[in-house]
């Protein structure tokens, strides 16, 4: 019995997580006479197989390989921005419809096993942009005062293909021993699930709607050296930002993780000059049947901008380039997969928000100075976003909800600052290979002027629904 | 008739003793069978499954084994929406890749691992011998082949089945059959091993056949082809070849 637990493990592993997606017809027969009908038959004499083959066959391919996901939809949203004082159905602040086409092409050469080239193409629907372009600028002194100098421009519009290159890289390594990978790349840095502070790598940061979606990362060289006979690594990267740049501005980043008992600890650095240099620790591990991980960063200044005081003159923003900032983030995993629930938490520390006395000066400034109209306007809503200094999400999701075919989910987002928040429900249907409904309710609650009441034009209500129309990936 | 009874006892007795003996045996030949410390093992696992109503479903993923570290390595090859997928894991820790955030997790092995229905424990090598005790030994057929007939009882909760019985194949140690209980003497799962290969002096089954017993209709078949027991690489089971073979 013992003998089969690999095998067991490896289609635990297998038929859990993955849908089914290939077929093929074959039967397989479980009648017991016909399988145990003599002795003989039992051994078959089949021959060992080479593990270099085995290996050869995982990173060695005789031709280049495409791969890639198709994803097409049609979305549509209903919103109200303040159903609680006066709800009609018909007359919804806003509606529309989002059809959506997209495409995600993946090429992999491996002429070798210590050699492999990567690319990862990006279109979507509409194929062409029209994009505004700055032609030219002068500076205009209209003498005699008290006319102000001021900068004349033209610009002309582009039409550009929404095509874009989200990764490019080659693989190599140094016998064995070094792995390097140089090119446009997603770097893993953090261990956060919703959030992740320390991350200061990556283009773009998590969308905690979408926590496990590949994010895009800078040209990076990254030097990977697994301590072998150990499951410690050291990482090293140096990300450059600009086709033609001096060496002294390659940002450095370098990483220990170290495996310990039951947990995986993380330390780093990352510099950069004339920017905040930074340190993160990270730890991820287990506690009973629940996955517990978090991270902290701290940095010497910040490429932050606060808003000092509010004006008639627009708002007085100042840096802090000299400050120590303290961010931290802490959250679970927990999954039964009996019910085919899966449960998520983190709550973060922004130590680069506002105090709330700060905060509550500022919008009363704002307010004044921006009258009635203020929760609208684009410059209040700016000092809102990410104003807090506590935040934190939480999602549940249950893969089968009733039927095998029904999923439900339930997310929530709020600023513990201020006591505001949003909250997702989506109800999922799998009709059939390639067609999909998803109907989703989001409700914004808090207080006047929090920050997502302000953020969402309101305590709004939206509802969505979204037909996923041929979604695949080959 | 007294003497009778009672040398029909004393053989009973003798014989249960002797079987129990035989059933040690044969319970740690099994557990040996699993057991490549010294040498590494690598193997192509493809499963295919059946639902009631639904199209096959074909999985496939190659997996490596270093039992003298405690280090295990699986890559997923099917579905192509997995594809990439591997796991990697030394002593109880497991990390889990995925290529389309790029991402490592970590998790210790004592629970679920990520979102499947495996346990950290299905990945450690388990010994029946020391997680059973044998209620039960007799001698049967399945089919034309002379068998042994092991009744087994949980000894810790850490195994998925409270009972298992165990059909042995009587002139060469190879399980043939197994059926799983549950605590309420259920009839979970019943999986059959009808093809076996041999690999470096031991019988590996090559192929399984299991017919989850609480669902009627649906049952699967794992196959394990290019098995080998050659030296693997140290930088198999590393993070950094779950990067370097995802797509």
């Amino acid at each position: 019995m013992i003998a089969t637990r690999t095998m067991a493990s490896v289609l635990a592993l297998c038929t859990a997580a993955l849908a089914p997606v290939l077929s093929f017809a074959q039967d397989f027969s479980f009648d017991e006479e016909a399988l145990f009908g003599s002795e003989e038959n039992l051994v078959d004499s089949s021959a060992s197989s080479s593990s270099a083959d085995a290996l050869s066959s995982l990173l060695v391919y005789e031709s280049v390989r495409i791969s890639g996901s198709f994803a097409g939809s049609l979305g549509a949203e209903w919103a109200w921005n303040d159903p609680w004082s006066g709800f009609r159905v018909s007359e919804p602040d806003s509606y529309g419809l989002t059809p959506s086409a997209s495409l995600r092409l993946g090429m992999d050469a491996r002429p070798s096993e210590d050699m492999r080239v990567y690319g990862q193409l990006r279109m979507a629907w509409p194929f062409e942009q029209s994009v505004s372009v700055l032609t030219g600028a002068t500076y205009v002194d209209p003498a005699p005062a008290p006319l102000d100098p001021f900068v004349s421009t033209t610009s002309t519009s582009l039409t550009q293909l929404n095509l874009s290159v989200f990764e490019l890289f080659s693989d190599f390594n140094m016998g064995d021993r070094l792995f390097f990978r140089f090119g446009k790349q997603t770097v893993a840095w953090g261990v956060g699930y919703f959030f992740s502070p320390a991350d200061v790598l990556n283009l773009e940061a998590i969308d905690p709607l979408n926590p496990g979606e590949q994010r895009e990362g800078p040209l990076t060289l990254r030097a990977h050296w697994p301590l072998m006979g150990t499951q410690h690594n050291l990482w090293a990267y140096a990300v450059f930002d600009s086709p033609e740049m001096k060496p002294e501005d390659i940002a450095l980043a370098a990483k220990a993780e170290f495996a310990i008992g039951s947990w995986e600890l993380g330390v780093g650095g990352w510099l950069k000059r004339e920017r905040p240099e930074r340190m993160m620790l990270t730890a991820a591990g287990s506690v009973g049947k629940v996955s517990l991980f978090g991270e902290a960063s701290l940095s010497h200044g910040s490429d932050r901008l606060w808003v000092d005081s509010i004006g008639m003159g627009g708002p007085v923003l100042v840096g802090d380039e000299h400050s120590w900032f303290f961010k931290g983030t802490a959250g679970f995993m927990w999954q039964q997969s009996d019910w085919h629930l899966t449960m998520a938490g983190q709550y973060l520390y922004d130590g680069e928000g506002y105090e709330n006395a700060t905060r509550d000066a500022l919008i009363e400034d704002a307010h004044a100075v921006l009258g009635s109209t203020a929760a609208s306007n684009p410059l209040f809503k700016l000092l809102i976003a990410g104003s807090g200094r506590h935040y934190a999400a939480l999602s549940a999701t249950l893969a089968e909800f009733l039927h095998e075919d029904l999923s439900l989910s339930l997310f929530g987002m709020g600023n513990l600052s201020d006591f505001s928040g949003f909250a997702r429900l989506s109800l999922g249907w799998r009709m059939f290979t390639g067609m999909s409904l998803n109907a989703n309710a989001s409700f914004a609650f808090g207080v006047k002027d929090s920050e997502y009441l302000v953020l969402n034009d309101g305590p709004a209500i939206r509802l969505g629904l979204a037909l996923n129309l041929g979604s695949a990936s080959f | 008739m007294k003497r009778i009874v009672c040398a029909v006892m004393a053989f009973v007795v003798v014989s249960t003793a002797v079987y129990a003996q035989d059933a040690k045996k044969i319970l740690a030949e099994l557990d040996a069978v699993q057991d490549f410390s010294g040498k590494d093992f690598s193997a192509l696992y493809t499963i295919v499954s059946q639902k009631p109503g639904e199209k096959d479903s074909v999985t496939q993923a190659r997996m490596f084994r270093r039992d003298n570290k405690d280090q295990f390595a699986m890559i997923i090859l099917l579905p192509e929406v997995n594809k990439g997928q591997g796991y990697l894991r030394e002593d109880d820790k497991v990390w889990f890749y995925d290529p389309t955030s790029r991402k490592f997790s970590f998790s210790s092995i004592k629970e679920s691992i990520q979102d499947s229905e495996a346990k950290g424990s299905d990945l450690t090598l388990r010994s029946t011998a020391d997680d059973y005790d044998v209620t039960s030994v007799r001698e049967g057929l399945l089919g034309k082949v002379p068998v042994w007939i092991l009744d087994l009882k949980a000894k810790t909760t850490e195994v998925p089945y409270e009972r298992v019985v165990l059909y042995v194949r009587k002139d060469r140690t190879m399980l043939l059959k197994e059926e799983a209980y549950s605590v309420s003497g259920r009839l979970m799962r019943t999986t059959l091993y009808p093809k076996y290969v041999e690999l470096d002096g031991k019988m590996l089954p090559s192929q399984i056949l299991i017919v989850d017993e609480l669902n009627p209709g649906e049952r699967s078949q794992m196959t394990m082809t290019e098995q080998s027991v050659e030296t693997l690489p140290d930088r198999v089971f590393t993070k950094a070849f779950l990067e370097q073979v995802n797509k």
